[in-house]
């Protein structure tokens, strides 16, 4: 049996789809187990605190620092008369006694999985970082969205320089559209640090649902035909050249459909600001499939555009305190590196399958985070 | 190939001047971040919160995790930059902060091109982005 699995893994590609696929898988599962125990280690702490609250509502809340289990997972566990008292509660905490290392050290590594595998499968860190990191690590959801934000952030200054050098992110193309996104955003941020956590989780669910489904089914265009620039398009000059590198061709480029498309960059920018998930996902297909611009432009600009959009959305988080250095410099060294790795594994890796793959996780952690939020 | 259309493909001198300034701003912000990340956590600074008591922050939101930390919003934290956990705030202010930069260089570029339009835009984007980071704008907390 050992032998004909080693035939089955001749090719080079295949041996790095499994190595790519199931270390992560593995490590993911095995990062993943230490929460569930300890969920189900905080079950009886939760009982506790929330038959001590219906008992005695004059009581004052508990420690800071001692801990009530997760929302969904308090209201779960208290009896009848005690759910009430729970659900009124403002936020249910986890308990988390690993030593300080423990989980930043967790992170590092994970973000570099992540960033391995988003590069290969042609998506941000920031859209698979929220709602992986918010659903199995103990960090909450605040600083999960402003670690996600640095994190899309930092990919995003890193690239920028040579998108922009090499044409491939157009500064006439994204500044108008990175106004409206990045004013957007900040009132997408602050919205999300208003809204109740549970609120926000659930919408988070529906979202990253919604960007799989996209995913899944969002055919882009390598050169969308576009027959006539609209007016608008035309006086801000929303038009290029860029020399294709893999053919030597010159391709001329210019955009219609410019106000729907301006018009949608608002409700980007809001996602992008209230979950922290960066809007690569949204930009490309909004960028290429409606307005036109072909699809490597689409990319370089999108991934420009982060770096305006999520500067907006951090600074609004990071000035509310919801960015922690000690979780934050991990996810964001570890993604970075991960990236770099996932470039090099490009040509030998099937970026297909990883994509499904990653729309695959999008559909489970979606699910997760919604479940979260509704308290099932 | 007309000569038009060759100077086209060229990322025009604006665009190069303001991916130069993000490219070294971006090395300048990663390095600085690491270096005050790897003095809070060997403890070289000592920091603001405990890192013992970390993971008992971090579970609860931004607004407990302020209170039990007294972690001053906006930009309180510039008094507190001697400390290792909030001296980690200089390098990722500072890649918040690039993108501002970029733009004001990138506004007086344009102004000396007379591209009004995309100036207005500039300025308008560095006015965006100023109020964000001005720490004006606060949420309700939740």
């Amino acid at each position: 049996m050992a032998f004909d699995f080693q035939r089955t893994l001749k090719s080079g590609a295949e041996k790095s789809v499994v190595k790519f696929i199931l270390l992560p898988v593995a490590l993911c599962l095995w990062l993943a187990c230490p929460m569930s125990a300890q969920a189900a280690e905080a079950l009886p702490a939760a009982q506790a605190a929330v038959t001590a609250q219906a008992e005695s509502v004059a009581q004052t809340q508990p420690q800071s620092f001692v801990a009530v289990a997760a929302a969904d997972t308090a209201v779960q566990a208290a009896p009848a008369g005690a759910a009430p008292a729970a659900s009124q509660a403002p936020e249910a905490v986890a308990i988390d006694n690993h030593p300080w290392w423990y989980w930043p050290v967790a992170l590092l590594f994970f973000c570099f999985i992540l960033g391995v595998i988003a590069v290969m499968a042609g998506v941000g860190g920031g859209v698979l970082f929220v709602p992986l990191v918010s659903g199995f690590f103990p960090f909450h959801l605040d600083f999960v969205r402003g670690a996600g934000l640095l994190v899309a952030l930092a990919g995003a200054l890193a690239a920028g320089p040579g998108l922009l050098r090499r044409n491939f992110a157009n500064l006439r193309l994204a500044l108008p559209v990175a106004l409206i996104a990045s004013a957007c955003a900040i009132v997408g941020a602050m919205l999300g640090l208003a809204l109740p956590t549970n609120v926000i989780q659930t919408c988070l669910g529906a979202t990253i649902l919604g960007i799989a489904v996209l995913l899944l089914l969002s055919k882009n265009s390598v050169r969308p035909v576009v027959t006539k620039q609209d007016a608008i398009g035309l006086a801000l000059g929303m038009d290029g050249v860029f020399l294709e590198p893999s053919t030597g061709e010159v391709v001329e480029w210019k955009t219609h459909r410019t106000l729907a498309g301006l018009l949608l960059f608002i409700a980007i920018g809001i996602m992008a600001g209230m979950f922290g998930l960066g809007a690569g996902w949204a930009n490309v297909p909004v960028l290429n499939l409606l307005m036109g611009a072909p699809l490597k432009v689409a990319v370089g600009t999108s991934k420009f555009l982060l770096s305006i959009t999520d500067t907006s959305a951090a600074w609004v988080y990071l000035n509310q305190g919801c960015v922690i250095p000690l979780m934050a410099v991990p996810s964001i060294v570890g993604l970075m590196l991960g990236s770099v790795v996932g470039v090099r594994l490009l040509a030998k890796a099937k970026p297909k399958f990883i994509r499904y793959m990653v729309i695959g996780v999008l559909f489970f952690s979606g699910a997760k985070a919604l479940m979260k939020g509704l308290g099932w | 190939m007309t000569t038009d259309l060759k100077n086209d493909i060229k990322a025009s001198p604006a665009q190069l001047r303001y991916a130069d300034t993000l490219f070294y701003g971006a090395l300048l912000g990663f390095v600085v971040m690491l270096v005050t990340y790897a003095l809070y956590v060997f403890g070289v600074l000592t920091p603001q919160i405990p890192l013992d008591q970390m993971p008992h922050l971090w579970t609860q939101n931004a607004a407990a995790y302020r209170a039990a930390g007294n972690i001053p919003q906006g930009w309180g934290w510039l008094a507190l930059v001697g400390k290792g956990d909030i001296c980690n705030f200089i390098g990722i202010a500072f890649l918040a902060a690039l993108t501002i930069i970029c733009f004001v260089q990138l506004a007086i570029s344009l102004v000396r091109q007379k591209q009004w339009i995309m100036t207005i835009i500039a300025v308008l984007e560095v006015l965006v982005l100023s109020l964000a980071a001005s720490g004006v704008l606060v949420a309700g907390g939740h």
